[in-house]
């Protein structure tokens, strides 16, 4: 029953010490949806999208991406079948451009590091397709600044055109909203819903007006286990949702 | 490394006349001068070749010598079986210089790739250490064989067969080293704008980033240890010719030092800073002493006494090296914490 | 094999691990618990070595001299802490190599100028002289002393970092510096003290070497890179893993140099198993390093996770 869809994680278990982080977790992305993992800060989101992104070794369980098991694949591997990440923190290069940022990305995917010779900042056949993915985003302008020098909203997008460069099979956005200002937050919603259909995430955000949005389902975590999962409508309504998150998430919210 | 056009047109024009002086330095005719200036080649190409590792790839490797006494041994133990008539391992010892420098530079990158697939399993400090600690058990190796003179070493009795070029001419081993030197700083140029050195550079600066992008940083790392451990061989085949003498001490910890303060005190990251520093280095070695004997007779012999306060002091107030003054740049951070910077990545 | 050799070259291995833990210990604190890589203490156990002897041929008085040799080099400690450390404590591990391989060249130099160039004599007290039978077979009191002292020296080690304030505080700053400064205690003055104590302890294997062997410069370098080794086998940071590991490289070490050649002599020529035995003795101990690390990168007994 675990395997199928674009991402199956099944019976996920991670433990640091004492604690278990995550608690028997299993969700399915299914191909083209929009699927949203919300819950309360330390429910163990993040252990989670480590999991699945590789950096950290599951205590028990299994991971699948496209019918292939990764569960023991390191990070590089996983991103180079289809797997492409945000990080919550803008995660850059600070001296490299826009445009180079999506080129080290682009080679990434390709698996093209081991050319020794060519000069990468001449390879018209690189940058075209990097300049192509900027626009994707709305970055094009941008192509030529450093990525210390860019808003933090653009870098959020840069993130964004980074991981699309990548050509995923599935997108794993770890709060691609956080710290950014309504306006540029708004852009990144338009872009989200845009890609709708066309490429599988697993969207991990506090911002709950986006969430109902976007999302064509939702996993609801807290401390480690999955409470409820389902499409939108019947998480809003769920009664242990609403006592567990919704209802403590407006007043920690508040108060970070 | 910089490119070319990016610099000011004054450095531009300093690096010209400082290759218009190495070329025309043979002509002043002194071979005291010609000697100094090759071993100052030497060293920098080994210099340049450490920055490939340290500066471009920030992996503090406190080893290198073991690369450069094993360039160094091929010459040596070539010469000692070529002078017994005796085989070596069954095969004809060779004097042929381009056959040593495959040699070397295969044995020095494959003793790279080896021991750097153990080390680069770790980071930080323990990466320091145990590039030292395998370059101390090399160095214990050459002293406890016998067969090679042990601590005592080889004296090489002639330079290796150049063919056309006769290598006992001290002006063509010199523009030997300055073709050598030259041309790995163009290649390792092309190394550093491509793909690959950009995949390098990116684990330097942000690994975690760097493999959720798919770049598979301990592979790239390992290359380029390589490739930094088969050229500093490089530089030992010419150390060995430059000198007539091949020892256990080129193994040293303090030589793997040496390379490295040339490193930091040229600017690294850079490949071309390096060769300043070895400059500068060896410059201070040559003339130090010779001043403090005018200030006090007996003190030179205890030059090494104002140097270490000034290596204190570089690293304390002049990180950038000479290259950061000159170009007014920052120079490349190489800490390389692994899970500590993955638990706080570093915000743009 | 013959028992009694085995039971001294158990004594001998026992004695350079205890040695080596001595020295390993307050390096891989420093490690651990400022993330800072100090090549200079071997210089530390090199001046511990010197002072002791100096005070010994002024005072006559051995361990009084061993007393005020480790109080001055704790000094000095305190001093390279002030001036070099603690500025370098949140930079490069690369400029902290740098300054300290500066140190180590100010420090031989030094020593060069004060004592000169050749090696000096540590005469052991005349109470420590002459040999002590073991199961039948003699061996030197001195170094009994030394494995006796050394084991105090980690109980002595064990007690205050396990029961004391001071402990607490140390073991909080391994873990975590911001707890340790959230504590309200002087994060700095707790470095400052690491540092001396390690100083100190280096010292007193400086001073203990330096009744086997020759007083000399550079002595502290080679036993140096081998308590590197002690510590990356251990685990950094962590004094437990630098006690296994000591006792580890001081037994495989001395067996290796003893036995190998002897082992191999039994399936090879005799003039080709010395060479081959002391060849690979001498790496005997990088291997085991290569072999730990390629099972358990971070170490047997790592400090944290």
């Amino acid at each position: 029953m675990c395997e199928g869809a674009v991402l199956r994680a099944c019976e996920l278990v991670k433990r640091f010490g004492g604690l278990t982080a995550v608690d028997r977790v299993s969700l399915a992305v299914e191909s083209g949806e929009i699927h949203a993992l919300i819950g309360p800060n330390g429910a163990g989101k993040t252990t989670l999208v480590n999991l699945i992104a590789g950096e950290l070794r599951p205590d028990h369980g299994r991971v699948w991406l496209s019918g292939r098991e990764i569960t023991r694949l390191k990070v590089a591997k996983r991103a180079r079948l289809g797997l492409a990440r945000s990080f919550q923190i803008s995660s850059l290069f600070g001296s490299l451009t826009a445009l180079e940022h999506v080129a080290l990305a682009l080679q990434g995917r390709w698996g093209s590091s081991f050319r020794f010779w060519g000069d990468a900042a001449r390879d018209e056949g690189l940058l075209r397709r990097a300049r192509a993915e900027l626009a994707r985003v709305g970055l094009e302008d941008a192509a030529d600044v450093p990525a210390e020098a860019l808003s933090h909203g653009q870098r959020r997008q840069l993130e964004l055109a980074m991981a699309l460069a990548m050509d995923p099979v599935l997108l794993l956005l770890d709060e691609p909203l956080a710290g950014i200002g309504l306006e540029e937050g708004e852009r990144m919603v338009e872009l989200l819903a845009g890609l709708r259909g066309r490429v599988a995430m697993l969207l991990v955000e506090h911002d709950m007006d986006a969430v109902f949005r976007l999302a064509d389902r939702i996993t609801v975590l807290t401390y480690g286990r999955v409470i409820a999962s389902g499409p939108p409508a019947l998480i809003r309504d769920h009664p242990e949702v609403v006592r567990a998150y919704l209802g403590e998430g407006e007043a920690s919210d508040a108060a970070p | 490394m910089p490119r070319l056009a990016e610099l000011g047109l004054a450095l531009r024009a300093g690096l010209l006349t400082l290759l218009a002086l190495a070329l025309m330095l043979p002509a002043w005719g002194d071979p005291y001068v010609v000697k100094l200036a090759t071993r100052i080649l030497v060293f920098a190409l080994a210099a340049a070749a450490l920055d490939l590792a340290l500066g471009v790839g920030g992996m503090v490797s406190f080893g290198h010598a073991a690369f450069l006494g094993l360039g160094a041994y091929v010459v040596g133990i070539n010469f000692l079986h070529g002078f017994e008539g005796s085989l070596l391992l069954g095969f004809a010892p060779t004097q042929s210089l381009v056959l040593q420098l495959v040699l070397a530079a295969l044995l020095a990158g494959g003793f790279a790739l080896l021991t750097g697939a153990i080390s680069l399993r770790t980071r930080g400090v323990a990466f320091i250490m145990i590039t030292l600690a395998f370059a101390q058990m090399l160095y214990y190796l050459f002293v406890s064989l016998r067969r090679y003179n042990g601590a005592d070493g080889i004296a090489l009795w002639n330079r290796s067969d150049g063919g056309l070029l006769d290598l006992e001419d001290p002006v063509a081993f010199y523009f030997l080293c300055l073709a050598a030197l030259l041309l790995f700083l163009f290649v390792g140029g092309r190394l550093y704008h491509s793909r690959f050195g950009r995949a390098l550079r990116a684990a330097r600066d942000n690994e975690r980033r760097a493999q959720a992008l798919g770049i598979d940083t301990y592979r790239v790392r390992l290359v380029a240890y390589g490739i930094s451990g088969a050229v500093t061989g490089i530089a030992g085949v010419l150390l060995a010719n430059a000198t007539y003498f091949v020892g256990p001490a080129y193994l040293s910890w303090p030589v793997s030092g040496q390379l490295l303060v040339m490193v930091v005190l040229g600017g690294m990251g850079t490949l071309v800073g390096p060769v300043f520093g070895a400059l500068v280095l060896l410059l201070l070695e040559e003339f130090l002493p010779g001043l403090l004997d005018s200030v006090r007779p007996g003190l030179g012999e205890s030059w090494k006494i104002v140097l270490g306060p000034l290596l204190v002091a570089i690293a304390l107030y002049a990180r950038g090296g000479l290259w950061g003054v000159l170009a007014r740049r920052r120079v490349a951070r190489v800490r390389w914490t692994g899970p500590r910077a993955a638990k706080a990545p570093r915000h743009v | 094999m013959d028992p009694s050799l085995l039971l001294e070259q158990t004594l001998n291995g026992l004695q350079l691990g205890v040695m080596l833990f001595l020295l390993a210990a307050g390096l891989t604190l420093v490690f651990g618990i400022m993330d800072f890589i100090n090549l200079a203490h071997g210089s530390f156990y090199m001046l511990g070595a010197y002072l002791t002897a100096w005070l010994v041929g002024w005072s006559e008085a051995f361990l009084p001299s061993l007393a005020g040799a480790l109080v001055l080099t704790a000094l000095v400690g305190l001093l390279v802490e002030r001036l070099v450390a603690r500025r370098l404590y949140a930079a490069d591990h690369l400029y902290q190599v740098l300054a300290t391989f500066g140190l180590i060249l100010f420090f031989n130099e030094l020593i060069r100028l004060l004592f000169g160039p050749q090696p000096i004599f540590l005469e052991p007290p005349a109470w420590l002289a002459g040999q002590l039978e073991i199961a039948g077979a003699p061996y030197p009191r001195i170094r009994i002393a030394i494995v006796l002292a050394g084991l105090m020296s980690g109980l002595l080690l064990w007690w205050l970092i396990g029961r004391t304030r001071l402990g607490m505080w140390i073991r909080a700053g391994a873990d975590d510096r911001e707890t340790i400064a959230a504590l309200g205690v002087d994060i700095g003055l707790v470095f400052a003290l690491v540092f001396a104590l390690g100083a100190a302890l280096a010292a007193l294997a400086g001073a203990m070497a330096g009744t086997l062997v020759a007083v000399r410069i550079g002595m502290g370098e080679e036993i140096l890179i081998l308590t590197f080794v002690v510590i990356v086998i251990g685990g950094i940071g962590s004094v437990r893993g630098a006690l296994v590991g000591a006792l580890l490289v001081g037994l495989v070490d001395t067996y290796g140099r003893a036995l190998l050649p002897d082992v191999l002599a039994l399936v090879m020529e005799r003039s080709v198993a010395d060479a081959a035995g002391a060849a690979m003795a001498s790496m005997a101990i990088y291997l085991l390093m290569a072999v730990v690390l390629a099972l358990r990168p971070q170490g047997l007994l790592p400090a944290r996770g």
